[in-house]
């Protein structure tokens, strides 16, 4: 009994050695093999939760693992960022980031830290708007910052959260234009349209794109944009520049895995994410969101990834005063 | 009015082919399912099926997220009734007597009423969103957050009528509730109070494993204690169906809630939870026995399961007509609506009447499909509290494990449970009510944002609650509540100096 038992158990080993073997012949594994979960600091529902569903669907088939998106609301994004620091940097959890990220670096005194994380690719970036009722009196932005000076603090601009790019977004007109505004803050992008449809406020500073269910209203009218070219859904719109205020800035979003992950993979997702940005549907659904098809790959992004940081800290630095 | 009828009949027509009534169907039962395991509510439901909807025309896609978003409110109450656990936060008011009667052997009145109650208001808010749409819509566009505040102190003087013991003791569970609720990001500033460097804490303690520890892991405990081996149910069942005391009993908390709710839904921000509050806490001011609330009155579970369900017909009218969602599910369907490339505005009706009242009409079979589907499974459900305890409590823990993983993944939330669940037992122990301590934890932060939010749009102002009409209307109605609570006081007092 024993010598059978001595002689299978050997057999036994010797083909559990050898069907493991070629794993570790291999040295890397073919990557991926497991479900990618993105993880979204945000509840559900919002335009980049739901772009990063349609892709991760699209996703699925072509990389033949799961893409699964998780959402992990808390502070604004920084709970999903807590969380992608203590992950494992294999490239199997990723996770979305936008301007944010380094504007919570400044606020959490580096408990976040916007360098832990190495970008993968930008899916999109919009300008911000300045937004008026179209029953206000101003037609243009000129006319606009003219009342604003002439009224320091009574015009009330809305944003999306004290701090958040918007709002850094509305500080950045004050300081270029040399306006005093009130800043009114809401919980979302929609709220700040609902409340100026309502005209309980005087402008808004969030970019269309959040607001577009009180755009389609038409009651709207937005008076800049501050990208460095004019808008493609709001030709008509002229840009800060254009109008004599020296401000370029827009909000971009994108996703970033932990520092250390390997290049390859990193390149194997950015790769995956461009794949599925150009699918017809995707495309679609980009359009039906009101973003524009401008993602960057990973080199480029990381100029405006890491250049975020001395654009907005000094106006965050400015704020605590 | 004749133009109303005729775009019915054409939203019939639409919603009469199969595919469609076949996505209602499947809508309101995944709904229902959803409402009865507590947890993951509508909006988590919705947000995962929206992909799904791709790939349906628009008038299907919507008409099967509003049954979903139904299915969930009928399905929620079941939990409530049977197991004392909230299928979703607006529930929890069904549960004060709700349960109770279960526990009395008269769980099937107690279902049949709220599946009744809840279709009558549906339906009725239904006619009440054809007929009232736009001039209500624009209407709903003059609230902010002055408005808001004004609303939710009424909402807070009630807190009070939540309870059925000592008042004392409602109040410190209520001052208990408006400091937990400041855990977390402040609402304006976005500063952490209380947060202890914890990542899990900056939204706040989480409202769902709170109330499932407080209501269902409490109950958990203490059912424990007995040793009998018996369900939960000891008496005899005594009737599956509410009988003709009921019926003229419910009538007019039903009526009354339908209406509560219709117009607490149309205003922004005005949720399910607060209409339900509002009906309960109206019923039992106008009942002639209120102190028989919290021990079983149908009068508690008739209210507030209609108001629940008109609130929601009435958070549709800004959504339809003027593409503002009023809740985080009315924000999901237009986020649906929108990758379907219809955006809802005052051109919706014009540009896409089909849609429009397709949805309607969806929703009066969406009430009926419930209704069928609720009502025969109450004998089913009824038997389920005859099983042993010993039996069926590992399931409604494992329940409540699922429900609240799933919110946010995280075994923090867990941990949140569990800890109220002992917190709860304790409550139980010393008769401390969890219902004021939840309603004071949802109202609190809400009304910390309105009222900050009106200071600052007011240029600091206080005058800014007085001067604009609604807000004016509502901080009326919540000093005349205040002071028609002291009237019996007072006669009380006069009575006392009597020779």
């Amino acid at each position: 009994m024993k010598r059978f038992f001595s002689k299978w158990t050997a057999v036994g080993v010797a083909l559990v050695i050898g069907a493991t073997l070629p794993a570790h012949l291999w040295g890397q594994e073919k990557f991926p093999k497991e479900t990618i979960t993105i993880l979204f600091g945000w509840g559900t529902g919002g335009t980049a939760d739901l772009l990063l569903r349609g892709l991760a669907d699209v996703m699925q088939k072509d990389l033949k693992v799961p893409v699964v998106v998780e959402n992990k609301p808390g502070g604004g994004g920084v709970l999903s960022w807590g969380l992608l620091q203590s992950a494992k940097a294999d490239g199997y959890t990723i996770v979305y980031v936008s301007n944010s990220v380094v504007l919570e670096t400044y606020k959490t005194k580096g408990k976040i830290d916007y360098k832990n994380f190495e970008p993968i690719l930008m899916l999109n970036s919009a300008p911000m708007a300045i937004t008026v009722h179209v029953e206000s009196p101003w037609k243009t932005i000129g006319e606009f910052i003219e009342y604003a000076r002439a009224n320091p603090g009574k015009v009330r601009v809305g944003n999306s959260g004290m701090g958040a790019i918007f709002h850094i977004f509305a500080l950045s007109v004050e300081k270029k234009a040399g306006v005093k505004f009130t800043h009114v803050p809401f919980k979302a992008g929609s709220e700040c349209g609902t409340a100026l449809l309502g005209k309980h406020i005087e402008a808004t500073a969030p970019n269309p794109g959040d607001m577009s269910a009180s755009l389609a209203t038409g009651k709207l009218r937005l008076l800049a944009t501050s990208g460095d070219k004019r808008d493609a859904f709001f030709p008509d719109v002229p840009t800060f520049k254009e109008s004599g205020i020296d401000l370029a800035m827009e909000i971009w979003r994108g996703v970033a895995a932990p520092k250390g992950t390997p290049v390859e993979r990193i390149s194997i997702l950015e790769k995956a994410f461009m794949r599925a940005m150009e699918q017809p549907r995707s495309q679609e659904l980009l359009k039906k969101l009101m973003l524009a098809n401008n993602s960057l790959p990973t080199a480029e992004f990381r100029k405006v990834y890491y250049g975020e940081a001395e654009k907005a800290i000094p106006i965050l630095m400015a704020l605590e005063k | 009015m004749l133009d109303s009828l005729s775009g019915l009949l054409f939203g019939f027509k639409i919603t009469f082919q199969p595919e469609n009534l076949f996505f209602c169907f499947a809508g309101c039962f995944v709904g229902t399912l959803i409402g009865v395991l507590p947890g993951i509510g509508p909006s988590g439901a919705l947000a995962i099926l929206l992909p799904a909807t791709f790939y349906l025309s628009p008038s299907t896609a919507v008409i099967m997220l509003a049954g979903i978003y139904y299915g969930a409110m009928y399905g929620g109450s079941t939990t409530s009734i049977l197991i004392n656990i909230p299928g979703e936060a607006a529930s929890v008011v069904t549960c004060l007597d709700g349960y109770q009667m279960a526990r009395q052997g008269r769980a099937g009145p107690a279902l049949g009423i709220a599946a009744i109650g809840s279709f009558i208001a549906g339906t009725s808010g239904v006619i009440g969103l054809m007929f009232l749409a736009p001039p209500l819509a624009n209407f709903a566009l003059k609230f902010s957050s002055p408005e808001y505040a004004a609303i939710i102190i009424c909402g807070l003087i009630l807190v009070s009528y939540l309870g059925s013991g000592s008042i004392l003791k409602a109040f410190i569970m209520g001052a208990l509730g408006l400091l937990l609720g400041t855990i977390g990001s402040d609402p304006i500033d976005r500063l952490d109070r209380f947060t202890f460097g914890s990542f899990y804490l900056l939204e706040g303690l989480g409202l769902i494993p709170i109330i499932m520890g407080l209501f269902g892991i409490s109950e958990i405990l203490i059912n424990l204690e007995e040793e009998e081996f018996r369900g939960i149910l000891q008496e005899k069942i005594k009737n599956l169906f509410p009988n003709v005391r009921d019926w003229i009993a419910s009538t007019w908390p039903i009526l009354r809630g339908t209406l509560i709710g219709f117009f607490v839904g149309i205003i922004p921000g005005g949720n399910t939870i607060i209409s339900a509050t509002m009906s309960y806490a109206v019923e039992k001011r106008v009942s002639k026995h209120p102190e028989k609330f919290g021990t079983g009155a149908i009068e508690g579970v008739a209210g507030p399961e209609s108001a629940n369900n008109s609130s929601i017909t009435g958070s549709f009218i800004p959504l339809l007509s003027l593409g503002i969602p009023t809740n985080a599910v009315m924000a999901l369907l237009l986020a649906s609506l929108m990758i379907h490339g219809v955006s809802p505005g005052p051109l919706l009706i014009s540009q896409h009447p089909e849609i429009f009242w397709s949805v309607i009409a969806s929703m009066y079979i969406g009430n009926l499909m419930l209704l069928a589907l609720n009502l025969p499974l109450i004998g089913l459900w009824v038997k389920l509290l005859k099983v042993p305890y010993a039996y069926l409590f590992p399931f409604i823990f494992l329940f409540c494990l699922l429900g609240t993983y799933s919110l946010r993944n995280t075994v923090f939330d867990i941990g949140v449970m569990i800890l109220f669940g002992l917190v709860g037992y304790l409550m139980r122990k010393f008769a401390y009510e969890p219902a004021p301590f939840i309603l004071a934890f949802i109202l609190g932060p809400m009304f910390e944002e309105h009222f900050r939010r009106s200071l600052i749009m007011s240029y600091g102002s206080f005058t800014v609650f007085f001067v604009r009409p609604i807000s004016l209307v509502f901080m009326l109605a919540a000093i005349l509540l205040l002071l028609s609570s002291l009237v019996p006081w007072m006669k009380r007092k006069k009575g006392a100096f009597d020779p």
